[in-house]
């Protein structure tokens, strides 16, 4: 590849303009992870594309030089995807940041892939619109970020993720052609592409226009935050919830550990010291009867121990809640220097048994473990403290991770709940999947990139690992990682 | 991955508390859409977590501190923290930044032009700035004396020092509620000394007595953006010694001032005098926070006839970032009888001026700019309300080249517009 590079860089230099291809080291660093530091590569170079054209010139450009290329929206992924491998070239989305149009009528934005989630909820705000799928990034991370991931969020309990609210796409493909799908198609017809595309992490192309669909804003918003002394009494108020009447549209949990983060953090809400877990529960529609969905969610709090509960009075106070809440992540930084957020899903009626596990593996390994959650559907997000500057912690953490994650799946439940399988997760796929899933799953990529240079690597576990990766996973103590992370 | 503790040789040399800021990082980007360079430029190593992955490196020795590439790209920072509001895990990227350029100035000197390093030296020296502010400036109309009446005072179209003008002591006009301490800085009151003594007015209209301590000198603030970390102790020193043993607030009209002045416990973190200074910093509050809520009380002669006003607020990035002082003058904006507040969209992202970026940096800061301009223009405001000189400069110069007449006023000025033409300090006369 090292020859091929020099031209290939010059090629890339007149297609999107030498300002907007970076190459030197040090401008190359932050382009070498996403939020999960973990993993780190180093890019041949990273260029902005200007217009769809130009993200068609420089993917054509890199397959024909037999050169991987990685997208990247925000760099807020947690699972390694937008990591470039070394030699690789980054193809940054951040100057694609339109909104094409808005209709109302239709409901409906048509936007580039480099723009802000929030940012779209924003622009349509004083039409009484809103954009649902809100992931706790949502502040930074670009709608093609999120449709890559197909990304869930606090509200998908009633709302559904990403690709529930997705009509159409415009993608460049792995040889460079443009398609346009759903509802930026000519028209409806043969394979669901656009379900296709949602969720496969860059690995099929690039995406640079997406039609959302837009939701009215609620008429009314109830939030309450009902505070336990344990996470088990917590997480059996959520599973009561969820099976009484009316779907809350958000359920979150937090444990002790994951406050203590939150408090030192940039939005404290000030939680009284015996909290061993927090719940804060939220119903959105019309505003009849929604005063009773909340009184009925307490009172079956009531019944599995909340100490203290309260309705937000204010907007403000509700903004103050639903701030600290999605500062959890980022708040670890308080606590250690790097965290690593293991992502799984399981049934609700498993929650307090892997809960439970997740605690005492983390405990045998001696490492802190906090959990801060999307409880309503069952996606538990267990983070773990570590100092990258220590050699081994990165790997042990890692381990402890995809032995809580195959705990998650003896449970009945899967490994990615939202945050992707990038590099991270790949081989954790067969903790269900056998060879021959995969090889089917591998048979629809290779129609689409056949060389192998859309984001090479991610999301498909490596072949030939089946039986290892299983075996590990009996014992969850075992390497389950390999060598091959880094 | 090296070790910061002991930095390899000719690596970047950081304060322990500033290195523990790379820690508190975890890379999360929250802070990427709030970053004024990034939204401009688009690319991450103008980007705060950008900007934080460049420091460690070259902190790690893994980027040498003479990497043009390193210099660009901190250079190309604004300083403005708006990084700091947007972080959920509370990185003090300011420290950061300013170790780490202050680190960057003692292995060779920053891309400032020469001429602005010798202009910092004049910001030391009080007189020398103004004397460089007049220039082509008559100087006999001024008017030595503080006469009695607000409009004396503050004669149009002059551009009076405080510093000249101002009394010891300006009594309280009617019952003294209280005594503080005013802080003129020396670019504000050089540039717009109208803004000082218009917070004298309206301090003593609110019944305080105002003290104007002839020793104090400049903050500090213009040369810490330049790496000037010794040059900015040694005047923090003169000014904490200016104001011992008053126990008075200080209060300060010009945020770039104030986030510096309540920082300068941080100054001395390391060292003896730490109590002092963190004592000092204490007692530091911008005028906006101060006056809140006796305005609430309706403690000022609002003038009834006063003509209804649209007005929209600009925060200084030193005020609303540095020093999270956001609701104060919004309130006291509303609390203004005929005036009509708008928000301004992202009325907290940088203006581009940033001390001295828009000498360093006048391309971007000028596209920086464009941006603001724009937000005000749609806000049909004709008055845009902000409280730092460099921000007042940089907004008016916008709004000039884009032909329009919206008036750019402090908050202080605002309101000495408001309020009836009274008899100022009639008995200090
Ligand atoms: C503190 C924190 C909280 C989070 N909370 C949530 C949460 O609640 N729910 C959730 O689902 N996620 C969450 N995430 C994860 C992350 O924010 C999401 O995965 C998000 O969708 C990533 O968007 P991004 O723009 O940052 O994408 P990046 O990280 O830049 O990229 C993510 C993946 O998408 C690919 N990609 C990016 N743009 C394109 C494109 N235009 N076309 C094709 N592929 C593309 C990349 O190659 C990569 O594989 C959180 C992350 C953090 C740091
Ligand atoms: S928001 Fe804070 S923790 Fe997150 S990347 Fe920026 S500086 Fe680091
Ligand atoms: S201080 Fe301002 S310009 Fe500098 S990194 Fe932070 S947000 Fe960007």
């Amino acid at each position: 590849m090292g020859d091929a590079s020099g031209p290939l860089v010059q090629q890339l230099c007149a297609i999107v303009g030498p300002a907007h291809v970076l190459q030197g080291h040090a401008e190359l660093l932050p382009y070498m992870t996403d939020a999960n530091r973990a993993f780190r590569g180093t890019p041949l170079c990273a260029v902005a594309p200007g217009s769809a054209a130009e993200v068609a010139a420089v993917v054509s450009a890199c397959r024909a030089a037999g050169v991987g290329f990685v997208p990247r929206g925000a760099g807020t992924g947690l699972s390694g995807g937008a990591t470039p491998g070394d030699g690789e070239v980054v193809i940054s989305l951040a100057r694609l940041r339109r909104i094409v149009s808005v209709s109302e009528r239709s409901r409906m934005a048509v936007v580039e892939p480099g723009g802000i989630n929030t940012h779209l909820s924003r622009f349509v705000a004083p039409l009484g619109l809103y954009y649902a799928p809100d992931p706790s990034s949502q502040s930074a991370c670009t709608i093609g970020g999120n449709v890559a991931e197909n990304s869930g969020g606090a509200h998908c309990l009633k709302y559904g993720v990403t690709t529930n609210h997705v009509l159409g796409l415009e993608v460049v493909l792995p040889d460079g052609a443009i398609v346009r799908t759903g509802v930026l198609g000519p028209r409806c017809g043969g394979y669901d592409l656009t379900g296709l595309f949602c969720g496969s992490e860059g690995t099929l192309g690039i995406v640079t226009q997406i039609a959302v669909r837009l939701l009215r804003r609620p008429e009314a918003v109830r939030t309450a935050l009902a505070l336990f002394r344990s996470v088990e009494d917590a997480a059996r108020a959520v599973e009561e919830v969820t099976t009484s009447a009316a779907v809350p549209a958000a359920m979150e949990l937090m444990d002790a550990h994951a406050i203590s983060a939150v408090e030192k953090g940039t939005y404290p809400v000030g939680f009284p010291d015996w909290v061993g877990a927090s719940l804060l529960i939220e119903f959105d529609g019309l505003a009849v009867g929604l005063d009773d969905h909340v009184q009925a969610a307490l009172d079956v709090c009531q019944r599995c121990g909340v100490v203290e509960a309260r309705s937000a009075q204010t907007p403000e106070e509700r903004g103050r809640w639903w701030n600290n809440r999605k500062a959890a992540f980022a708040a670890m930084g308080r606590v250690a220097p790097a965290y690593y957020v293991a992502d799984g899903v399981i049934p609700r009626t498993a929650l307090r048994q892997v809960l439970d596990q997740a605690r005492r593996i983390a405990d045998q390994e001696g490492l802190w473990l906090a959990n801060v959650f999307h409880a309503g559907d069952g996606n538990l997000h267990p983070l773990l403290a570590y100092d990258p500057a220590q050699s081994g912690q990165a790997e042990a953490v890692m381990e402890v991770g995809s032995a809580i994650l195959a705990a998650c799946v003896y449970a009945g439940g899967a490994v990615s709940g939202e945050h992707g399988i990038g590099l991270e997760k790949r081989d954790e796929l067969y903790y269900y999947f056998d060879e021959e899933d995969i090889a089917a799953q591998r048979r629809v990529h290779d129609a689409l990139d056949p060389a192998d240079t859309a984001n090479p690597h991610k999301l498909l576990p490596r072949p030939g690992r089946c039986v290892e990766v299983r075996r590990a996973a009996w014992d969850p103590r075992a390497t389950v990682a390999g060598g091959g992370r880094s | 991955m090296a070790d910061r503790a002991s930095p390899p040789a000719g690596a970047l040399r950081l304060s322990e508390s500033a290195a523990r800021q790379l820690d508190v990082c975890v890379h999360c980007g929250f802070c990427l859409p709030a970053c004024p360079t990034f939204a401009v430029l688009g690319q991450e190593p103008d980007s705060p977590r950008g900007r934080i992955d460049l420091i460690r490196a070259a902190a790690e020795g893994e980027v040498s501190v003479a990497d043009p590439d390193l210099r660009l790209h901190l250079e190309r920072c604004l300083d403005c923290r708006a990084c700091e509001s947007a972080c959920p895990s509370g990185v003090r990227y300011g420290e950061l930044y300013e170790g780490a350029v202050a680190s960057l100035a003692s292995s060779a000197p920053l891309g400032a032009p020469a001429a602005l390093r010798v202009g910092l030296h004049a910001v030391g020296h009080p007189g020398l700035l103004r004397w460089a502010a007049r220039v082509g400036r008559r100087r006999g109309r001024l008017v030595r004396r503080l006469t009695g009446s607000l409009d004396a005072l503050l004669p149009a179209g002059e551009q009076p020092s405080a510093r000249e003008r101002l009394p010891v002591v300006l009594p309280a006009v009617g019952t003294k509620r209280a005594e503080v301490d005013l802080f003129v800085g020396c670019v504000q009151d050089a540039v717009l000394g109208r803004d000082n003594l218009a917070m004298a007015a309206v301090l003593s209209l609110l019944g305080v007595e105002v003290h104007f301590e002839r020793r104090q000198t400049c903050c500090g603030a213009l040369h810490l953006h330049v790496g000037g970390t010794a040059q900015a102790a040694r005047l923090a020193r003169r000014n904490i010694a200016a104001f011992a043993g008053t126990g008075r607030s200080v209060v300060v009209h010009g945020a770039g001032c104030g986030a510096v002045l309540k920082d300068y416990g941080r100054f001395f973190a390391e060292e003896a005098f730490a109590a002092e200074a963190a004592s000092f910093a204490k007692r530091v509050v911008d005028f906006s926070e101060w006056i809140g809520p006796l305005v609430a009380r309706d403690a000022l002669p609002w003038n009834s006839d006063a003509p209804p006003l649209r007005v929209t607020y600009h925060d200084p990035c030193h005020l609303a970032h540095a020093q999270s002082v956001r609701e104060q003058p919004r309130h006291v904006l509303r609390s203004i009888p005929g005036v009509e507040y708008v928000e301004l969209p992202d009325a907290d992202s940088c203006c581009g001026s940033a001390g001295v970026y828009n000498i360093t940096q006048p391309e971007l800061s000028a596209a920086i700019l464009e941006r603001k301009v724009a937000n005000i223009l749609q806000t049909d405001a004709e008055v845009v309300v902000t409280s730092n000189p460099g921000c007042a400069l940089q907004l008016r110069k916008g709004l000039d080249q884009a032909g329009r007449a919206v008036r750019v006023l402090s908050l202080a000025e605002l309101l000495t517009q408001r309020v009836r033409s009274p008899e100022v300090a009639k008995s200090g006369g």
